[in-house]
């Protein structure tokens, strides 16, 4: 005879079953019983059978009556030997805990106590985010395309749907917005800056903006650069320009002597006056020379148009009219559309040399650097010269890098000589 | 009979270990302490045991849902199986496997199987490696009378006999595939009938006497050993408990387990016949009874003790590409 | 109205519907129970007991106890329908139903198509499904998506009484295969169920709850995973639409973009393992038609890329659960 205390339980018959009911005890407390003796009776809603001992024992204390319905793994008696005490049983019931037998999964509603709380529950900070006054009920509108109708102060009734069953969709108002209003929100939208902790005001990217960073990431990432620089000796030069400034009032600017020399330098080396197409290079007749200028609002390089038959006069009314047409905005398309050959100043500010980037279809820009006093020793005495140092970004697709030195030995020789001033 | 005295108390103690292990199951899952599906062996015993003290580690088994006893009988750790059914992370399959999937490539047991018929088309395949490794191995399926009515298993004979595969088809017929009589669902006079139909040797014998099942598979085991092609056998037995545990199993006849349980039980049969031969004493057997006791015990506690597995293990041994 | 579970609601069903059509026939391994055993028939009906009493009532030639040969059956009903019955054969588990997949894929589901018209296939596949029971790999699966995506067949999955017995009447009714899953767990489930004919259509949503902040499309067992874990979260003034398509094949893509397009989320909730799910679908659905309408990334609820596993610590990792669905729920309304 087992001496320990076995439990009599509500048996699991079935896989679904959860509950059973007691029906009839066929044996009374105190019943000695062997295996294989009836102890119970138990109906489920299948069928009615009689419950085996597994073990010889006696039936010590029967915890529930006939005739009650008792949920899988519930207690019903207790099996011990005679020896074992009353305490003992009763021990054993008072922490006796039934198997958890239901398929049933723990409720959501019991996690705060139970479980560990999910990090994202820390992340609670729109939760409590007012969400925007609901739409008319008669337009049909996306939840998200109603905030940025609110956001865009969008009147939705004028808004053209494109969505599926006549849904106001996002874009359908971004189109319908006021467009300075709907880059604002973009801006706001997409800058990573707006997450920082600097504080940042957002411009908009003007039309003229979009174009400078179209062509420049175009040339940048098509054109193969290369560069080549010369210091170009300009005493002479200098010289000229203070006598045509000494008897003239419209004064002639370093810049525009350096214009006309390179076009008469192109005139020399046509191979450098060209544009580049995918079937071809272009060889020009006239040097057409897009020269840049930096306006309020951005880069704008008008043309000198054949600049190689302009007097150095010429180029410098030329260059003044159209740089006030940039300034005022007013430059026609005619004006900076096309051109044969860069040229970028940045002497003025200080510069003393820089590379450019090519603007194509073009093939070459030059990059001209401020004036420089240039000391040599010469005889054990030192000899100061004036150099403007420039430097020529090329284009290898058209424009090998013997080509372009040549160029700029002309160019040099010219300079030194004044030619043509 | 040629046993050797430990031999006749190997296949005791292996028959004993299968009844108790199984009879623990069912006081267990009946109080709810082990979940799923548990369909127990008790009662057939003595096939697996017959079948499996002719086979070597390196022979290959498969098995049913009905699996504990082809698992014990083919060598498969009781302490690596009791944690594997009460779902422990140290369990034989790592508690992913659970009773229908106990499995231990290291002694040949290929597993055991959810799908009625799934074993039979492996054990085949089986038998191919075997043959093409060429060191006498066989493989061998379990199945019961219901997997004989599965075209897959029907196929996979075939192949082994126009291959002449060293497979051997265990059909141990209990009289129910499931809850349905076996008289029922199969059309033929018998198992045995169908399965010659392939051209493969086949034998009827009674399941219930170990002695004959050991002799029954020691011949046709040596045959197949030695390149004779498959073989099939048919084995009368019977099921102690129900198709699952829970079947309230109202389709038997009255007092029809009652009577098996008293004149049909194998390990009964198997204690009187060697009392009676003078082979092994009482006092003998009792010895093994209770060393089997004692390690079902054992084992039930430590596997009641052991850890469960980790959550992280649901997707360790599976490609998860997301 | 009566209150009955959702097996009993089956059984009715079946009842009704042999009653109504002497083609309807029921057939499947042990659907009778006990024929050929000492015992005698009409032991079991069914392991599930849904097939219980129509023995007795119609007898052995409309109620076939089968072998276990799950490709034959499934043959067969398919075969009977092909030939102007109505059978409703039944699967014991829906794993089983890799053993029948030629008969359904190639066969059942192809016929009206590819006899052009000429020919229909009027049978009803009853399987269990579902996790939840520690019945391991091989008797745990969902196999839903599999045969949702197979062209020619409908997939019904009745996640209430009501809808067990509205969806299988019209299952049996409907001259196309369908293929109807009734999760193990929901056998005992109580629920007011309509008397008499009673027919749900298939492709029309059950809109379980009303609400703004997210929509939870769900099947089976989960929609009331999803109600306890909508529930949870009405405290904090987050409410949700839950949308039970009841038949993922046809599926109500209205009414599911209809409520996304409300409420601007979506989380999908099946517990089946994530690729190539009903889940993805439904949220590729909702990606395609109604983006701009999406407040939060679509979000699902699904089991691993794994085999249900045994331990009830692995299966309870593998299932989705209300306080994994309430996560993802919070997740979701908090997107910004």
């Amino acid at each position: 005879m087992s001496k320990k205390i076995e439990p009599l339980i509500m048996p699991k018959w079935g896989i679904e079953m959860d509950e059973g009911k007691l029906t009839e005890w066929l044996i009374d407390e105190g019943t000695t019983f062997t295996k294989g003796d009836p102890l119970v009776v138990i109906e489920t809603d299948k069928i009615s059978n009689e419950v085996e001992a597994e073990v010889d024992s006696t039936l010590r204390k029967k915890v529930v009556d006939a005739d009650g319905t008792y949920a899988v793994g519930a207690l019903l008696g207790i099996f011990a030997s005679d020896d074992t005490s009353d305490e003992e049983i009763d021990e054993f019931i008072n922490s006796y805990v039934a198997p958890d037998t239901s398929f049933k999964p723990e409720s959501a509603s019991s996690t705060d106590s139970t479980t560990p709380t999910p990090a994202v529950e820390a992340d609670n900070k729109s939760s409590g985010k007012e969400l925007p006054s609901s739409p008319p009920e008669d337009v049909n509108i996306s939840p998200k395309a109603w905030e940025v109708a609110l956001e865009l102060d969008v009147d939705v009734s004028s808004v053209t749907p494109s969505g599926r069953r006549g849904r106001i969709s996002v874009q359908d108002v971004e189109q319908a917005a006021d467009p300075a209003k709907l880059a604002a929100y973009k801006g706001e939208d997409s800058s990573d800056a707006s997450q920082s902790d600097n504080p940042s005001k957002s411009i908009e990217h003007t039309s003229m903006r979009k174009v400078i960073a179209e062509r420049l990431v175009s040339s940048k990432n098509t054109a193969p650069h290369f560069y080549l620089n010369v210091d170009l000796e300009v005493d002479t030069l200098m010289d000229k320009r203070a006598s045509l400034n000494a008897d003239n009032s419209e004064k002639i600017s370093v810049n525009d002597l350096i214009i006309k020399c390179v076009a008469t330098a192109l005139k020399k080396h046509p191979e450098i006056n060209i544009n580049w197409t995918d079937s071809a290079i272009l060889q020009f007749e006239n040097a057409d020379i897009s020269v840049a200028v930096a306006t309020d609002a951005g880069l704008i390089t008008p043309i000198i148009k054949n600049a190689g038959n302009l007097s150095v006069q010429e180029i410098s009314s030329e260059m003044k009219r159209l740089s006030d047409l940039a300034h005022s905005n007013k430059l026609m398309p005619s004006d900076y559309q096309g051109g044969t050959f860069s040229i970028s100043n940045l002497g003025m500010l200080g510069i003393k040399d820089f590379t450019a980037v090519i603007n194509p279809p073009q093939c070459a820009i030059l990059a001209v650097g401020g004036l420089q006093t240039k000391v040599d020793e010469n005889d054990g005495k030192a000899v100061f010269s004036k150099i403007i140092s420039v430097t020529m970004s090329c284009d290898h697709r058209a424009i090998d890098g013997a080509v372009g030195a040549r160029f700029l030995q002309t160019l040099s020789e010219i300079v030194k000589a004044a030619e043509g001033i | 009979m040629q046993l050797a005295r430990e031999e006749l108390e190997q296949a005791y103690r292996q028959m004993k270990t299968i009844r108790e292990f199984e009879d623990h199951l069912h006081r267990e899952i009946a109080k709810g302490t082990i979940g799923g599906f548990t369909h127990l062996y008790g009662g057939q015993e003595a096939i697996a045991v017959g079948v499996c003290e002719n086979l070597r580690d390196t022979d290959y088994i498969t098995s049913t849902h009905r699996g504990h006893g082809h698992c014990i009988a083919k060598g498969c750790d009781v302490n690596g199986m009791m944690k594997e059914l009460y779902g422990r992370a140290d369990g034989l399959c790592k508690g992913k496997g659970g009773s229908m999937h106990v499995a231990d490539m290291d002694v040949g047991m290929l597993g055991a199987n959810g799908i009625v018929g799934g074993g039979p088309p492996l054990a085949t395949g089986a038998a191919l490696a075997a043959k093409l490794d060429g060191k006498g191995g066989v493989a061998l399926s379990f199945g019961g009378d219901g997997s004989c009515n599965q075209g897959p298993v029907f196929e996979s004979m075939n192949i082994a006999a126009i291959l002449n595969l060293p497979s051997i088809y265990v059909y141990e017929n209990n009289r129910y595939s499931e809850h349905t009589g076996a008289s029922y669902v199969i059309a033929s006079e018998s198992i045995a009938s169908r399965v010659e139909g392939f051209g493969i040797h086949t034998v009827k014998a009674n399941g219930f006497d170990f002695f004959e099942v050991h002799e029954v598979m020691k011949e046709l085991i040596a045959k197949c050993r030695e390149g004779n092609g498959p073989c099939a056998v048919e084995f009368e037995t019977t099921r102690f408990y129900g198709h699952f545990e829970g079947d309230p199993q109202n389709y038997r006849g009255p007092d029809e387990v009652k009577n098996d349980r008293e004149n049909n039980d194998c390990v009964k049969i198997f204690r009187s016949k060697v009392t009676e031969a003078g082979l092994l004493s009482d006092e003998d057997l009792d010895k093994i009874d209770n060393e089997v006791i004692n390690l079902i015990e054992t084992s039930a506690e430590e596997a009641a003790a052991a850890p469960a597995p980790s959550p992280e293990e649901v997707t360790t041994d599976v490609y998860v590409s997301y | 109205m009566a209150k009955m579970s959702y097996r009993e609601a089956l059984t009715e069903t079946l009842h009704q519907e042999m009653a109504n059509d002497e083609n309807v026939i029921v057939m499947g391994e042990d659907v009778v129970g006990g024929t050929g055993s000492a015992g005698g028939p009409e032991a079991i009906g069914g392991v599930f007991g849904v097939t219980g009493g129509l023995f007795g009532k119609f007898g052995a030639e409309r109620v076939i106890d089968m072998p276990i040969s799950e490709a034959g059956i499934a043959g067969t009903a398919a075969g009977a329908a092909l030939a102007g019955k109505r059978p409703v054969a039944e699967i014991m588990f829906s794993d089983f139903i890799g053993l029948c997949m030629d008969q359904l894929m190639n066969q059942a589901a192809k016929f009206r198509y590819m006899f052009g018209g000429k020919a229909t296939c009027p049978m009803v596949l009853r399987t269990t499904y579902g996790a939840g029971m520690q019945a391991a790999s091989q008797h745990s699966q969902s196999p839903h998506p599999m045969v949702t995506a197979i062209p020619g067949l409908k997939v019904a999955m009745p996640s209430t009484a009501a809808d067990a017995k509205g969806l299988l009447t019209t299952a049996i009714r409907d001259d196309d295969p369908v293929i109807f899953f009734e999760h193990k767990t929901l056998y005992g489930l109580q629920g007011d169920v309509p008397e008499g004919d009673y027919l749900v259509p298939f492709g029309k949503a059950r809109i379980v709850s009303e609400g703004n902040d997210c929509t939870l499309v769900a099947t089976g067992r989960m929609v009331s995973f999803c109600e306890d874990a909508a529930n949870a979260l009405s405290a904090d003034g987050i409410t949700c639409d839950i949308i039970d398509p009841r038949t993922t094949s046809p599926l109500d893509e209205d009414a599911i973009l209809d409520s996304v397009e409300k409420t601007g989320r979506l989380i999908v909730v099946d517990e089946t393992p994530p690729r190539c799910s009903f889940a993805a679908d439904v949220a590729a659905l909702a990606a395609s038609e109604v983006f701009s309408s999406l407040k939060a990334p679509i979000k699902t609820v699904t089991g691993p890329h794994s085999p249900v596993p045994f331990a009830k610590e692995l299966e309870t990792a593998f299932l989705p659960s209300p306080v994994k669905i309430k996560t993802v729920i919070e997740q979701t309304v908090n997107f910004s």
